[in-house]
């Protein structure tokens, strides 16, 4: 279960570098040993050739030795053959013993040459000879046996030299395989008489090889089993002069073969060359095939014969001690390999353990387990680091989590309150429409679509003194800042309005209050009108907004708008006041950006044109018409992609036709007190012819007077004489009158000022204060405008 | 008729069986030890050839030292091995030898030597090994003829003198010796072998023989004994594996000091050399011409005082 893993390589990081340990180890393992098992498998061969050479060496010596004891026993014993000469019998003694001396003499013989002795016949030859362990004797030659003829007796005499001969079988003689040492004998004149020689089994020789043959075959050979693989097994051998085998473990070819007999049946000349070679007496080794086995053959001559001793070794066994030395360094090295492999496998298990446990802890932390508990790690390693890093990992996670928490507490908290902030915006906006239901001259309706939930548009409207102040606006940026800025703007919008009917003048005053300290760099664009609905003309003042549509019949134009500059950008700036006549059931629309940019999903824009044609299409519709169409139109232009700015419109319908005039006078007088005289007997004259009854010409008279007082008093500088305008205009349904009065003094607008505290002495009243209290007391509405460096100041009355 | 076909049958066991009983038993000299020289006569021994004629042939091998004609001089065989050129001298000098069988057609004697001998003269003065049992006759012939003045080392066995360098050349059958010499680790060369045959020495070798005065009283026995034997080469001739296993037999029981290797090398020059030149096979008959030249050699050096005709050798 396990190994099946670990051989599995590249699973799991420990398998992967054990593997890897393995793998390396293995290889240097692999070199060092090969290197080791090679030095010492030469250093094997080396030793093992010195051993055979050894060997061979020591047999050599010791059939060296044996043979030389034959040659020095039948040496020594010439000058005996000598002295006996004249007594040929005597011989037999002689020979006798040189066998009794020498137990490796199996045989010796004196033989004379054909005739030596003439009543000895032709052949005269003593021989000794052992017989089941007595010493025999007979006289060698006989018609069986011309000893002249063999080959101990010519070689030695043919050469005139010592010899041995090669073994033979002697069938006439010692009925055994023997070899021969034959020693010519010389008289006194140099002449060959005859031969002197000594017999020596080969039995013995075999024995010897055989001894060496013993302790060169660790297994030990088989006796003389003939059908015995030789190839496989060491043995040695000597072959002759003529290459015949004189000693082989193979009994067969002991005289039979010679070394040629099978080495020349091969095509491999090698075997051959090896015979060559020791045949001429080298000493030397081969590596050869014997019958297919591959070997070694060690061979040197013997010394005192012509033979060679060969001692041939398959290489198996010469390298059997350095195959037995390489098994054990293989098994030396699996072995090592285990331990390191085990050794790695613990190590790294060990090592890699708390991994596996960080792991779990991991997807534990991931399951949002934050305090999930870690691996206890008690080194000081690279895993209290991994440890340290995990639990730093783990506190700065809960801190971060906890903070996300808050957040989005806050955020929740932030949201509801923008919800509330969303409320309270859009409840300072009006929204009950028609707003004047009771007014047939004026027809409002607006919307505001916020893209968030706090918007930065704004428009606004309501009537003071017979005129509607109106404003669309729109603050950059979106959200609370923006509705922040919306707020203050509205709220300047209606406090500033309150007491200023020039648009120029409320939007400068607006700029100048959120310009102060406007570090957020907030701006709003911002469109500001004021309609004095009996007459339909309309003061407007544009802050950087959009210029609004004017709508007359088929007649659609923009309104013709100066841009200036947006709230907020610049204090102090000075804004434009422009002026416009709205004819009875014309519309001036209002607008955002969010209109004309809304983008459907392609991020087309709605745009102007588009615009235009919708307005143009619901031209005699009201105002109510003409902003839901638009909203639908704007709808099927972006086909419900996401709304991405708010949308505001705020469409106005002036629907005052011009009043029919009863009454319409005018006086003209000039700024001195003297001058009031004439106007009070204007307005008793203008009342009277309008039937007004005397209570109320008193009080319209009071209040005239005072407006015109004011203008005398305060208008002009001391000492300029300039004209004032009073003129008297009455309409019928409703019955009413309204004085103009018109001057070209400085600007001064009295309905700008607060009502006055009555409570306070006369002295210390401002000026105008209690005056202006008093009109607006009497009249229904006091309406100032400065047009033209002219001060005009209307004052109405309903009569009843 | 059946009646008569029975006892027919039974005529022959009988007659056979009475013959197996009374085998005729006599002796063959082969020339020399045990080898495939004689192969025919191993075969017809072992295969029953003899048996077959009601022979016990029974075989003696000659001393090393000793010729062949020797036993058959002292009657202890009857019937012998030998060399034409040595069976004429023998016949030439009162002892008439019948040849009952040529065996070999051709000389294979060659001279080998330690020194390189193309012609005969390159042997002049040399010391060269003989047999000491005879059929030397060329190499006396050759030495007359050349004058080289050899000296002849006779030696009973084979190549040992040679091959001690006691001697500077030897005489050697090509079947035999010569290969015996490789064996033994010589590296001749083509200019150190002699042929005989090649000098004009060619004179048919191993024949079949008895004295005139055997085959005169057992003409019936010698022509059996000739048959089988040449019965007994031709099954050899046609068996050459199976009659190698017979001569090694003959070589074990004989305690012959050889090897297989060397003995099939001798069957098959032998077999080589039984091919009559003109006829191109094994005749097993004398060539007349052969035997003038025999005479001629033999009268040269006045071995024989008079020709021996072919009848004489062949009929008494």
């Amino acid at each position: 279960m396990k190994l099946p893993r670990l051989l599995t390589p590249s699973r799991s990081f420990s398998a992967k570098i054990t593997w890897r340990v393995i793998l390396t180890v293995f290889v240097i393992f692999s070199i060092i040993n090969y290197s080791i098992y090679r030095t010492t498998r030469n250093g094997i061969l080396s030793e093992a050739i010195e051993r055979y050479h050894g060997m061979a060496e020591a047999t050599n010596e010791q059939v060296s030795s044996a043979l030389g004891a034959v040659e020095v026993a039948l040496t020594n014993n010439i000058p005996i053959v000598e002295e006996n000469l004249d007594e040929p019998d005597n011989l037999y003694g002689v020979v006798k013993r040189i066998l009794e001396l020498n137990p490796n003499i199996i045989g010796s013989a004196v033989a004379f040459e054909p005739n030596y002795y003439p009543h000895k016949g032709i052949q005269f030859s003593p021989y000794a000879y052992r017989d089941n362990g007595e010493i025999k004797f007979k006289q060698l030659g006989t018609d069986e046996y011309e000893y002249h003829y063999m080959d101990w007796y010519q070689i030695p005499k043919l050469l005139d030299r010592p010899h041995w001969s090669e073994p033979y079988y002697d069938s006439g003689g010692g009925e055994m395989t023997m070899s021969t040492y034959s020693v010519p004998l010389h008289n006194k004149d140099g002449k060959i008489y005859g031969v002197m020689t000594a017999d020596i089994s080969l039995e013995w020789l075999t024995e010897t090889l055989h001894q060496l043959d013993s302790i060169i075959i660790n297994r030990g050979r088989q006796g003389n089993n003939n059908s015995i693989d030789i190839a496989d097994n060491p043995y040695s051998f000597i072959i002759g002069k003529g290459a015949t085998y004189i000693v082989h473990p193979i009994r067969d070819r002991i005289m039979n073969e010679t070394f040629f007999s099978y080495s020349q049946l091969t095509a491999d000349t090698l075997d051959d060359h090896i015979g060559y070679e020791m045949l001429a007496g080298k000493k030397a080794y081969q590596r050869f095939v014997n019958k297919d086995v591959d070997s070694y053959i060690f061979y040197s001559p013997i010394r005192k014969t012509e033979w060679a001793m060969g001692i041939v070794v398959p290489s198996d066994d010469l390298f059997f001690a350095a195959r037995v030395m390489g098994a054990i360094i293989l098994a030396l090295m699996i072995l090592g390999l285990l331990v390191v492999f085990g050794i790695c496998q613990k190590l790294l298990n060990q090592v890699t353990k708390p991994l596996v446990r960080f792991a779990g802890s991991v997807n534990e932390i991931s399951a949002g387990n934050f305090t999930a508990a870690l691996p206890e790690i008690k080194t000081k390693d690279e895993m209290r680091q991994l440890y340290d890093s995990f639990k730093l990992m783990q506190t700065s996670l809960v801190s971060q989590i906890n903070e996300l928490k808050t957040v989005n507490e806050e955020k929740g908290r932030i949201e509801g309150e923008l919800h509330i902030a969303r409320a309270i915006q859009m409840s300072m906006l009006p929204k009950i429409f028609p707003p004047y239901p009771d007014r047939d001259d004026i027809d409002i309706y607006a919307s505001l679509t916020p893209a968030k939930e706090v918007g930065g548009d704004l428009y606004d409207f309501y009537i003071r003194d017979e005129k509607l102040f109106f404003c669309v606006g729109d603050v950059s940026g979106k959200g609370v800042p923006a509705s922040l800025i919306m707020a203050i703007s509205r709220a300047l919008f209606r406090t500033v309005s309150a007491h200023e009917s020039n648009p120029a003048k409320i939007i400068s005053t607006i700029n100048d209050v959120v310009s102060v300290d406007n570090e957020s760099n907030m701006f709003a664009t911002f469109f500001l009108g004021v309609l004095d609905l009996p007459t339909g003309r309309m003061r407007y003042c544009n802050a950087g907004h959009n210029a609004p549509v004017f709508v007359n019949g088929e007649d659609v134009h923009f309104l013709n708008v100066e841009s200036n500059i947006p709230l907020g950008v610049m204090s102090g700036f000075n804004y434009e006041v422009q002026t416009v006549t709205m004819p009875y059931k014309s519309n001036i629309f209002l607008y955002t950006d969010g209109l004309t940019e809304a983008e459907n999903a392609e991020h087309c824009l709605y745009g102007e044109e588009q615009m235009i044609k919708t307005i143009q299409q619901c031209v005699d519709g009201s105002t109510k018409d003409m902003i839901l169409r638009m909203e639908q139109s704007v709808a099927n232009h972006v086909l419900g992609a996401e709304q991405s700015d708010d949308l505001t419109m705020l469409d106005i319908q002036y629907l005052r036709k011009q009043d029919e005039v009863i009454m319409h006078r005018q006086l003209v007088i000039v700024n001195k007190l003297d001058e009031i005289t004439r106007l009070a007997e204007f307005v008793e004259s203008v009342c009277e012819e309008v039937t007004i009854d005397p209570s109320l010409t008193m009080n319209l008279n009071l209040a005239i007077e005072e407006a015109v007082t004011n203008v005398i008093l305060y208008a002009y500088p001391e000492g300029i004489e300039d004209r004032i305008y009073i003129e008297a205009v009455c309409n019928p349904n409703p019955r009413r009158i309204k004085f103009i009065i018109s001057d070209w003094g400085k600007a001064f607008d009295p309905t700008t000022k607060d009502d006055v505290d009555i409570t306070l002495s006369a002295e210390d009243r401002p000026i105008g204060g209690l005056g202006i209290h008093l009109i607006r007391q009497i009249m229904d509405s006091v309406n100032y405008e400065r047009v033209e460096g002219k001060n005009i100041l209307t004052l109405r009355k309903k009569l009843t | 008729m059946k009646k008569v076909l029975i006892i027919g049958l039974l005529l022959m066991t009988f007659g056979l069986h009475a013959q197996s009983l009374k085998l005729e038993k006599v002796v063959l000299t082969p020339s020399w030890q045990a080898q495939a020289e004689y192969a025919g006569i191993y075969v017809a021994e072992a295969r029953g050839f003899y048996r077959d004629v009601g022979l016990d042939v029974q075989l003696m091998h000659p001393a090393l030292s000793t010729s062949p004609i020797k036993y058959l001089k002292d009657g202890s065989a009857q019937f012998v091995i030998n060399h034409l050129l040595s069976a004429l001298k023998e016949t030439g000098n009162g002892f008439r030898m019948i040849n009952l069988l040529q065996i070999s057609q051709n000389s294979t004697q060659v001279i080998v030597s330690h020194t390189p001998i193309q012609r005969p003269e390159d042997l002049k003065n040399n010391r060269i090994g003989i047999w000491k049992s005879g059929f030397t006759e060329l190499v006396y012939l050759m030495n007359q003829e050349h004058n080289l003045n050899m000296e002849f080392i006779p030696m009973v066995n084979n190549i040992n003198l040679f091959i001690s360098g006691a001697i500077d050349a030897t005489i050697a059958m090509k079947y035999n010796e010569y290969y015996k010499l490789m064996m033994a680790g010589l590296r001749l060369k083509e200019d150190q072998v002699l042929s005989l045959a090649n000098v004009g020495y060619n004179i048919p070798e191993d024949g079949l023989y008895v004295t005139a005065d055997y085959f005169r009283a057992n003409r019936d026995l010698c022509e059996r004994v000739a048959n089988a034997t040449r019965k007994g080469w031709e099954w050899a001739a046609e068996h050459p594996e199976e009659a190698l296993d017979i001569v090694m037999e003959a070589t074990k029981k004989y305690s012959v000091n050889t090897n297989r290797p060397a003995q099939k090398w001798m069957l098959e020059k032998f077999l080589d050399s039984m091919i009559a030149n003109q006829e191109g096979k094994r005749t097993y008959v004398l060539d007349p011409s052969a035997l003038d030249e025999a005479n001629q050699m033999l009268l040269s050096m006045k071995l024989i005082q008079k020709r021996i005709t072919y009848n004489e050798l062949t009929e008494p």
